[in-house]
This record gives C-alpha cells, sequence and structure tokens, in this order.
C-alpha cells in the first residue's frame, strides 16, 4: 500500500490547531469514503501503450510464447489507446515494445509509470475491455502480392459475382455460389452487408494468382484464404500471427471475415453453396467495320515511389547546397576527390563517380541509375506502377542533355552540360596563370649570359614532367558524360583513350551486363 | 549470349589486364564462357582456389588438381580425380601427397590398368603405399622392373609418367640411387627433355648435378 493513500483520510478531519472548535449542527451520519480497494501492480510485468493499432499485433507476437500458449493480454483505454500487458519483464520485450512504436510503462506501487513520467492505475488498466486480435489485425494494411492457395472464397456483390462467374466459368477452375449475409463488427454503428459468396477451387491445382490480381481491385471484394476453418482472412494480408492462432478468438459457432482494409465482419446467414448453371448465349452476328482505335479517357494513372526493401548500388548521391561545405570538408584527402564530378544544378547537385563507384560517403539521397539515360532514382523506393525502359524514357522525358532524379515527393531535372570536376569545390573562382614568368633577378641574369657565352645551356630536364594533358581531362569528361548518358561501351573507349583501362574495363562489364 | 555481350566482356577482359587486375580479368573470362583463360589468368593473380575450379569446369583435371596440390589440399585434387573417373591418379595422389595409405589402397581395389604405362603406375602406387606402412622392400623391386619395363611403354608421354611417378616415389622412401637409376634408363629410351628434368631434378635431391648427361641421346 502506498503512503499517498494512508495519509488521505486523515487530512479530511484536521485536528484543530487554535484554541477554536467548531461543532457540527448537522448531527447526520458522518459519511466515511468507501475504501479503495488498492491493488499493487505485480512487479515483474510491464505494460505497453500503443496510439496506432498496426504494431499491437507484431509485438504480440514477438512477446508471446506459442509453447506455453502465454501471449500479452491487450485493452482498450478510453482514449482508444491500445494497452498490452506482459507479465514478464524482458529487456528485449521492452525494446521491441519502443521499436514498435509503444511507449512502455513499467509498475510503481499500484500504478504503472512512464518514462516521462505519465501514470496510469492499475486498476484502471485492469477494468478496460480487452480488444481482440483479429480487430487488430484488421489495422495490418494489405500487401500487394498474395500467395497462390488451393482453395479461395471470394465475397463480393451480386452483381460483380454474376462478371466473376461469366469471366472464370471457363478457366479450369471449380466455382461454387452462396449468398450470404454479412454484419459488421468492433464499429459503432454496425452495418450489414449481404453479399455473395464465391468457392473458387483450382482443379488439383493453386488458383492461379492473376485470378486474385484482377479480383483484388474490384470494390467490395475481397478474395479470402481459409485461415484456419472460422476465419477468411483477405488474400493479401500479411500477418505476424499465424492464421491458426489468429481464428482462436472467433467464437466456436460463428464464422468471421477478417477483409482488410473494408474491416472485419460476422457471416449472420449462409446458404448451401451451388454450382453456377451454365448460360445459353443468343445467336452470334458478324461484327462491325472496325473504327479508329483509341483508348478510353479515363486512362490516366499516377506514377508514384514508393518503398522497396530491395537492395540496390548506390550510383550517385543528391546532394543540397548545404552540403556542399561539409563535402568539401570530408572529401579533402579522400580517394573520391580526385575522381568524382558534380552535376549542378539549382539548388541540388548530384555527386557521381566514373564507373559507378561511388565510395562511402555520408551526406546526401542516395541514388540508384534506373536507366535508361541519366535516370536515376532515390534507393530505398520503386516505381509504382513498375515501367519498363521505354515507358519510363517517355514519361521522364529523358534525353541525351539532362538527367532527371527522382526522389520520393520530387523530382530534378539537370543539365549535363554544369558538369564539373569535384576538385572545383575546393578552387572556387580561378584566374588564368600568367604566362611570362616573373623577371629574373641581377645575378641570375649574369649567370645566363656566362652560360650563353660558354654555349652549355641546358635543354629543360623533366622537372616539368607530370603536367597532366589536357586533352585527358577532356576524354575522361567526355567519357562520364557518356556514361551518364547511358552509352557504356563508347565511354569505355574515352576512359582508355584517357589512360584509364581500370575504369574502361569496368564499364565494358558493365555494358555488356545491360547487353544481356 | 549475343555475339556483342561477348565482345564487351573481351574488351573488359583486356582491359583489366592492360590495368594489370589479372583477377577481374579473369572474372570477365570467366562469364564470356572461356574457364581455361579464366583459369589462367586467376593462376597469375594467385587465385588458385578460383583457378581450380575453372580448370575443372573446362574438364581440365590435372591443371586443377595441380592447382590444389600448390594448396596443400591433395585430398580435394584426389577427390577430383575420383571424380574425373580416374582412381588410379586419385590413389597415387593420396599415397604420395596426402600420405594417406588406406585410403590410396581402398581406391586401388577396383582399378583394372588399362595398358603397360598404366600397369606399372599401379604397381608403384601399391609399393608406395607398402612402403608408407613401413615396408619399403616391394618399391625397390617395382623400380627395378620400371628400369627394364619402361622401353615397352608407348606413348612416350605415358613413359613420362611412369617416370615422374617413379621419381616420386623413390624419394619418397629416400632413394635417390633408384631416382636415378630410372633417370637413366630413360635416358636410354631416349625420353625427350629428359636431361633437362634430370638435372632439374639433381639440383634440389643432390645438390648438383655432376655426372649427368647434358644432351638428350
Amino acid at each position: 500500500m502506498s503512503p499517498r493513500r494512508k495519509r488521505t483520510p486523515a487530512r479530511e478531519q484536521p485536528q484543530p490547531a487554535s484554541g477554536f472548535h467548531i461543532t457540527r449542527l448537522d448531527r447526520g451520519p458522518v459519511v466515511t469514503p468507501e475504501p479503495i480497494t488498492v491493488v499493487p501492480v505485480p512487479g515483474n510485468l510491464f505494460a505497453a501503450r500503443f496510439t496506432g493499432a498496426a504494431g499491437v499485433l507484431t509485438f504480440i507476437d514477438a512477446a508471446g510464447d506459442e509453447s506455453r500458449r502465454r501471449y500479452p493480454s491487450v485493452h482498450r483505454a478510453p482514449d482508444n489507446a491500445i494497452w498490452a500487458v506482459v507479465s514478464e519483464q524482458r529487456p528485449a520485450h521492452i525494446e521491441m515494445a519502443w521499436a514498435l512504436g509503444g511507449a512502455v510503462y513499467l509498475p510503481d506501487g499500484t500504478e504503472l509509470v512512464s518514462p516521462r513520467g505519465r501514470r496510469c492505475g492499475w486498476a484502471d488498466l485492469q477494468s478496460w475491455p480487452a480488444v481482440s486480435w483479429v480487430e487488430l489485425a484488421a489495422y495490418v494494411a494489405p500487401g500487394n502480392t498474395a500467395t497462390e492457395q488451393q482453395e479461395v472464397v471470394v465475397v463480393t456483390t451480386g452483381s460483380l459475382a454474376r462478371w466473376i462467374l461469366d469471366r472464370f466459368q471457363s478457366a479450369d477452375l471449380d466455382i461454387r455460389v452462396a449468398s450470404a449475409q454479412l454484419k459488421g463488427m468492433f464499429r459503432p454503428n454496425p452495418e450489414d452487408w449481404p453479399a455473395v459468396l464465391v468457392r473458387v477451387t483450382g482443379r488439383g491445382r493453386a488458383v492461379p494468382g492473376a485470378f486474385s490480381q484482377a479480383l483484388g481491385g474490384l470494390p467490395h471484394t475481397v478474395v479470402c484464404r481459409l485461415g484456419g476453418g472460422r476465419l477468411l482472412i483477405d488474400q493479401r494480408l500479411n500477418l505476424p500471427v499465424p492464421d491458426e492462432i489468429l481464428a482462436r478468438w472467433v467464437p466456436t459457432d460463428q464464422e468471421w471475415l477478417l477483409a482488410g482494409s473494408l474491416g472485419v465482419w460476422q457471416f449472420t446467414e449462409r446458404s448451401t453453396e451451388y454450382p453456377p448453371p451454365l448460360r445459353a448465349t443468343p445467336a452470334l452476328q458478324a461484327p462491325p467495320v472496325p473504327s479508329h482505335g483509341h483508348f478510353p479517357p479515363d486512362l490516366a494513372i499516377d506514377v508514384t515511389l514508393v518503398r522497396d526493401e530491395q537492395r540496390r548500388t548506390v550510383d550517385a548521391l543528391l546532394l543540397s547546397d548545404d552540403e556542399l561545405k561539409p563535402l568539401r570538408r570530408f572529401l579533402a584527402g579522400h580517394p573520391s576527390g580526385e575522381r568524382a564530378y558534380l552535376v549542378l544544378g539549382a539548388g541540388w547537385h548530384l555527386l557521381a563517380e566514373p564507373g559507378r563507384g561511388l565510395s562511402d560517403i555520408p551526406f546526401g539521397v542516395a541514388l540508384h541509375r534506373v536507366g535508361p539515360g541519366a535516370l536515376y532514382q532515390e534507393v530505398g523506393y520503386r516505381l509504382q506502377p513498375a515501367l519498363p525502359g521505354p515507358a519510363r524514357a517517355d514519361f521522364f522525358k529523358i534525353d541525351s542533355e539532362s538527367l532527371v532524379i527522382l526522389q520520393r515527393d520530387q523530382t530534378h531535372r539537370l543539365s549535363l552540360e554544369n558538369t564539373v570536376p569535384i576538385w572545383s569545390l575546393w578552387l572556387g573562382h580561378t584566374e588564368p596563370a600568367d604566362s611570362a614568368a616573373s623577371p629574373l633577378s641581377d645575378s641570375a641574369v649574369a649567370v645566363l649570359e656566362q652560360v650563353d657565352a660558354a654555349g652549355v645551356r641546358a635543354t629543360p630536364s623533366d622537372l616539368a614532367a607530370g603536367v597532366p594533358v589536357p586533352e585527358l581531362a577532356d576524354l575522361r569528361a567526355e567519357g562520364f558524360l557518356l556514361e551518364q548518358q547511358g552509352q557504356l561501351a563508347e565511354a569505355a573507349r574515352k576512359y582508355w583513350e584517357a589512360g584509364e583501362p581500370a575504369l574502361a574495363a569496368k564499364l565494358y562489364e558493365l555494358a555488356a551486363e545491360a547487353d544481356r | 549470349m549475343t555475339a556483342g555481350r561477348l565482345h564487351l566482356l573481351e574488351q573488359a577482359a583486356l582491359c583489366f589486364e592492360q590495368a594489370g587486375l589479372p583477377a577481374e580479368a579473369a572474372r570477365c573470362r570467366d562469364k564470356a564462357g572461356e574457364p581455361v583463360a579464366a583459369a589462367e589468368l586467376f593462376r597469375t593473380a594467385g587465385e588458385l582456389t578460383k583457378a581450380a575450379d575453372c580448370y575443372r569446369r573446362a574438364g581440365r583435371t590435372g591443371d586443377a588438381a595441380d592447382c590444389l596440390l600448390a594448396l596443400g589440399r591433395p585430398e580435394d585434387a584426389a577427390k577430383l580425380w575420383e571424380q574425373a573417373g580416374d582412381p588410379l591418379e586419385a590413389a597415387w595422389l593420396l599415397a604420395v601427397a596426402a600420405l594417406e595409405p588406406q585410403r590410396a589402397r581402398r581406391l586401388l581395389a577396383g582399378v583394372v590398368p588399362a595398358g603397360g604405362g598404366a600397369a606399372l603406375r599401379l604397381r608403384i602406387t601399391t609399393a608406395l603405399c607398402t612402403a608408407l606402412e613401413g615396408r619399403p622392400g616391394p618399391i625397390v623391386t617395382v623400380l627395378g622392373e620400371v628400369e627394364e619395363g619402361l622401353v615397352s611403354v608407348t606413348p612416350a608421354s605415358e613413359q613420362a609418367r611412369v617416370v615422374q611417378w617413379a621419381v616420386q616415389a623413390a624419394d619418397q622412401i629416400s632413394r635417390p640411387d633408384l631416382a636415378s637409376q630410372v633417370f637413366a634408363a630413360a635416358y636410354r629410351c631416349r625420353l625427350r627433355g629428359i636431361t633437362s628434368r634430370w638435372g632439374d631434378w639433381a639440383r634440389t635431391a643432390l645438390g648438383g648435378t655432376a655426372g649427368i648427361p647434358e644432351r638428350d641421346l
């Protein structure tokens, strides 16, 4: 029992400090406060408060123990936050809770307290309603792909079911239809959904992915896998908890539908399943003469960059103006400082090395060259929808003079004409060298006169050897530009002519890979 | 693979060689489907494991085994010969380089020699196994037989192989006199290039080439 609670009743009947004493006129019964049942928090547990439901399911699976069937209990607070209570304090689980976006509360007397000093009563927490895992799973966003299943169930509306039957009856699939009545769950105002159930079985093989893909985009339609019998789960949902364990949350006499973005539904009625009858079609007629072909007008589509986990090489870096200064300091003495080029733009600049060998530089946005030509995109993303090379060239207006960069929320176009060697960062503005050497001193002139009289003036030695030939530097820069334009073999030839066989070889190899 | 790709890979390999990067050049050659050229470049670069792998894929078991021997992996070399269907060579490497007479014997059990040279080599190997187990008697006898039977062995490459094995076996039991006798017999058989090999052997084994003929007969 905490000392604070003990003191509370004493404060309500203060002892007179002076000689005054007030006699109560109201002789009614003294209302004593109801004794608060104080339950201390068991010392070895901890709780995690999640503001969003998305990470909770993952946390439950990470902190749970399937062999002993011990999982964290989950409660919903009045402010809609989700609390997961884990009965054992393990540092790894605590770290995991933080990683998944939870705030960890540790026991302190009768309360739980967060590192920021927020408190929550243990008795309150226990009184909050438990949350079904199926409801949590409804917050997991469906992915794009689904593994192929032997049997899927499509829940859809009547007219779309008609379309599905017409479209796929001839395919190598067994189709059964049933009517169903569904009722929304875990919502303040549950709706009804009169639906049609289409059960599709691949005859001895999996239902093709193209089928699920085709149906996945329809409105009010869910393609489900049979997750542990009583629970139908949207096929595209990739859940942290196995389907069978999730299905334990469905009461034995019920059947539920976990429909991804459409929420959770319960089947209230379900008819028997019928094979769809074959339909006779009217007599065929010759088609009319074709008119001029054109696309329907509403085909326009937005091209976006979405997160992608595929590993890609870093071929260039995108730098802002502010990053050029630290880059200059970093590159002093770095091997990149001798090789790299900078393509200057308005506020944004691209740093690339010939042969795409960009060393580790901790600045800027890492870019991957996707081609064709000088088309770069931020590493860690991919185009959605995926565009083939010619489509990318057309869509992003790739030409041989410019360099196009796709970032998460913006695109840049730099002109390849503004390419400078990286060491220009150090130089700043330079003045052309004064070709006339400084005048000789008197004594030096005297020495020269004597030497000339004897006719033994030496030919210039190799003191001045090693001055870089400007043509070679130009060849190298030309090679870099060709490389950016995607003409790898030609770039390799330039590098070779510039006396860099290793670089040339690397580009020839890249060209060979591109030629595959 | 297109002709253009082959040409580009060839260019890449040439440039890498020019840049003094034989290992990279070898990688390109290998990609271009030239494992022998790749293996030789890998060998130049000192990457013997990769060289052995390329030789193996090109079907050059002897070169692959040489690379593995140079790496000090005679058992792997023996395995290569075994996979290539030559248990006699495998057993020989197990005996002379890995010094494992029991395993060598197990391989020798099913060997049927294909000719006179192979029969001699089989006897050398068996006798060497016996010698490694502590009884050097048979190997001395077999080396005497080699001295006499070498004339009838054909072709010359097989003769050279028999000589090589016999000399290695003699070295193994520290009997340079027997090795010299084998060399002398090969010299009498007019085996080409034998004097230079004899000289090389003598320089390391005896410390000089006194008394060894300068030219082939």
